[in-house]
């Protein structure tokens, strides 16, 4: 999951990047209104978390521009202005949805969780897969014996293979899904990590089309 | 209060009926005066040769001398008599047919003017001489029917009165036509302050004469001041807001860092004074934002603004799938701030979503000001919790974070509008109702 975090206080989108990290996204952060919506143009991000009060462009205006150019990725404002009238103002500029400032980590994981679930309209409350239930906060597969442990990478491209099912997915589609935009990208570790998933889960769980990229099987 | 157009309209009236009823009572006996000089004049001519023609000896009847007499005072009745009389002898002219003309006392060698009904009981105008002739003493009378002349000067009259009366209406009506005409910029500005208030214009056209220009320059000034003060007051708040809570997401992100999650004590009493200091900001600066009814040239379009509310709602609460049923009147707009009436209405029905199980009521009536009803299918509220939820800040529910402090906000906007609220349960629901009536104009 490719998430763009749009906050210009450093030291708050410093830690914030390595919670939500930790909790599976590859982040981008932006810092001021005009790159954000630069970057928000060039990739399709999962979702936006995006702050209102911007240097050189404000929230409104850069989610506005996405909107215009039919840019669909959900966004979250996130910001200390939570008066109603500013609230209305996000939504009507395109947000799906708002959190103020103080929040808790969990609070807006939960919420980009909720968000996304609702986004994939047919994904299910909880990811099941041949008998194992995917947890996304310890990033773990469980049943009621065995637990499978995943690393990060891991657990970015389950997730985002489980999001989509039955579709050709490239490995430069992948690779933009998992991959901050500061991380070192080669496509062909996608491979690496589509093997460490097979050999975890069952080989025939993700399919080969050659040149095209692969499929995902989720016969359950 | 009164109105200009009218004090000018009834007093430049009165002075017109005023000057034109001094006129009608001055002028109403010039034309009776002038008929009677004229006919005066005759009579003491005709009186004047009748005298040089008058024969009197002594003891016997006054004569005339031998000579044609006028035809008029031959005819029967005429109209036109004399009448003299010198000791008990008379002698009346032909007209009278021996009819007598009642003398008045004259002292000798006067003479005087009456009137008097004469015969066929017809006013006449008579004039009497007391004089002598070859040492007899006699009165000569020499009367004029004047029944004619004043029934034409009554006409005269009539037909004065009337033309003057319809001059003056004439004049009032034109009048007031001046008085509206020129008072219409006066008439212009005061519906354009109207609007102000009613908030749909900014500001008053300048335009306007002279003699007001400096009041409407002065209103407008006030508004802009006012205006531009809110906006930097509202700003300053906004920019607190924002200075001081993304420090307190970091607080509450360092409070979750391992290091302190390692002292969980730790972790718990940060997070707490960040939620403490979190809830002061909210609770001050949201009220310290509020506007209230006291700025004018403000609008707010129910019909508009708050199914875009609802719809905000909607997704806010998007697991919970809520069902809205929202009823505004088509048109419905109140004379309010909008960021204040969508604060009232966020916070309303932002409880009422927090607490429903799936359905929401907002119902805004048909009335003059702004009256409508907040309803839930919630848990409600204990009786005993109704009373003392009108008390500032009481939190109702500490489970749901927010909850009291909403319903202090609201507290306050409907104060700052001078409205009522009401707190109950709702019949058809079952759950929390609030019932808020805002007046038309403060």
């Amino acid at each position: 999951m490719r998430l763009l975090l749009v906050e210009d206080d450093a030291q708050l989108s410093k830690r914030l990047k390595a919670s939500l990290k930790q909790a599976g996204f590859a982040v981008d952060v932006a810092e001021n209104g005009l790159d954000a919506e630069h970057a928000g143009m060039e990739i399709d991000y999962d979702i936006v978390v995006l702050d209102l009060g911007l240097p050189q462009k404000s929230g409104i205006e850069v989610l506005q521009q996405w909107r215009n150019k039919n840019r669909k990725m959900p966004v979250i404002i996130l910001t200390a202005r939570d008066a109603w009238y500013e609230r209305v103002d996000g939504f009507k500029a395109g947000a799906d949805d708002y959190l103020g400032k103080p929040f808790h980590v969990e609070e807006l994981l939960a919420r980009i969780r909720a968000l996304i679930r609702r986004q994939h309209e047919d994904a299910p409350n909880k990811f099941h897969l041949r008998g194992y239930v995917l947890d996304e906060e310890k990033q773990q597969l469980l049943n009621d014996e065995t637990v499978i442990e995943l690393t990060g990478i891991e657990f970015r491209l389950l997730r985002y293979f489980l999001l989509h099912p039955g579709k050709i997915l490239s490995k430069t589609r992948l690779t933009e899904h998992v991959y901050e935009n500061d991380a070192d990208k080669d496509s062909n570790v996608i491979e690496v990590y589509v093997n460490h998933l097979r050999k975890k889960i069952g080989k025939d769980i993700i399919e080969t089309r050659r040149g095209q990229g692969y499929i995902f099987r989720s016969d359950d | 209060m009164y109105s200009l157009q009218s004090r000018l309209g009834l007093w430049l009236g009165l002075m017109l009926v005023l000057i034109f009823g001094l006129h009608m009572l001055l002028m109403s006996n010039f034309p009776r005066y002038l008929a009677e000089e004229h006919i005066l004049t005759r009579l003491q001519h005709d009186g004047e040769s009748l005298y040089a023609r008058l024969i009197i000896e002594s003891g016997k009847a006054p004569r005339l001398s031998k000579g044609p007499l006028s035809p008029i005072y031959k005819t029967p009745l005429s109209g036109h008599y004399f009448f003299v009389q010198a000791g008990e002898h008379t002698l009346r002219s032909p007209s009278l047919e021996g009819e007598t003309l009642d003398m008045p006392e004259v002292h000798p060698g006067g003479s005087t003017v009456l009137r008097l009904d004469g015969p066929l009981q017809k006013k006449l105008l008579m004039w009497v001489s007391e004089t002598r002739k070859n040492g007899q003493a006699f009165t000569l009378a020499v009367a004029e029917d004047i029944e004619d002349i004043d029934e034409d000067i009554s006409e005269l009259r009539k037909a004065y009165f009337i033309g003057t009366s319809v001059t003056v209406l004439l004049l009032i009506f034109l009048q007031r036509f001046v008085i509206r005409r020129t008072l219409k910029p006066i008439e212009k500005t005061r519906k354009e302050l109207l609007a102000i208030e009613a908030g749909e214009a900014s500001k008053i056209n300048q335009e306007v004469p002279s003699e007001i220009q400096p009041l409407v320059s002065q209103i407008n000034r006030l508004l802009e001041v006012m205006h531009k003060r809110i906006e930097r007051s509202r700003n300053a708040s906004g920019n607190l807001a924002h200075a001081l809570k993304t420090p307190l997401s970091i607080l509450n992100q360092v409070a979750e860092t391992p290091e302190i999650l390692a002292h969980p004590e730790l972790s718990k009493e940060i997070s707490q004074i960040s939620a403490t200091i979190k809830t002061a900001i909210d609770r001050e600066l949201k009220r310290a934002r509020l506007v209230g009814g006291a700025l004018p040239g403000q609008c707010f379009y129910a019909d508009r603004e708050l199914p875009e509310l609802v719809d905000v709602m909607q997704k806010i609460f998007a697991e919970k799938s809520l069902h809205f049923d929202v009823s505004i009147p088509a048109g419905k707009k109140y004379s309010a701030d909008r960021e204040d009436m969508l604060e009232l209405f966020g916070n309303l029905l932002d409880n009422a979503c927090k607490w429903a199980k799936q359905h929401v009521k907002l119902i805004i009536m048909d009335e003059p000001g702004l009256y409508f009803v907040v309803e839930d299918d919630g848990e409600g509220v204990e009786k005993e919790a109704l009373k003392s939820l009108t008390q500032r800040g009481n939190r109702l529910d500490e489970k749901i974070p927010g909850h009291g402090l909403g319903l202090s906000i609201v507290q306050e906007i409907v104060e700052q509008y001078g409205g009522q609220i009401e707190f109950g349960i709702s019949e058809k629901l079952g759950g929390f109702s609030v019932r808020i009536s805002l007046p038309e104009t403060l």
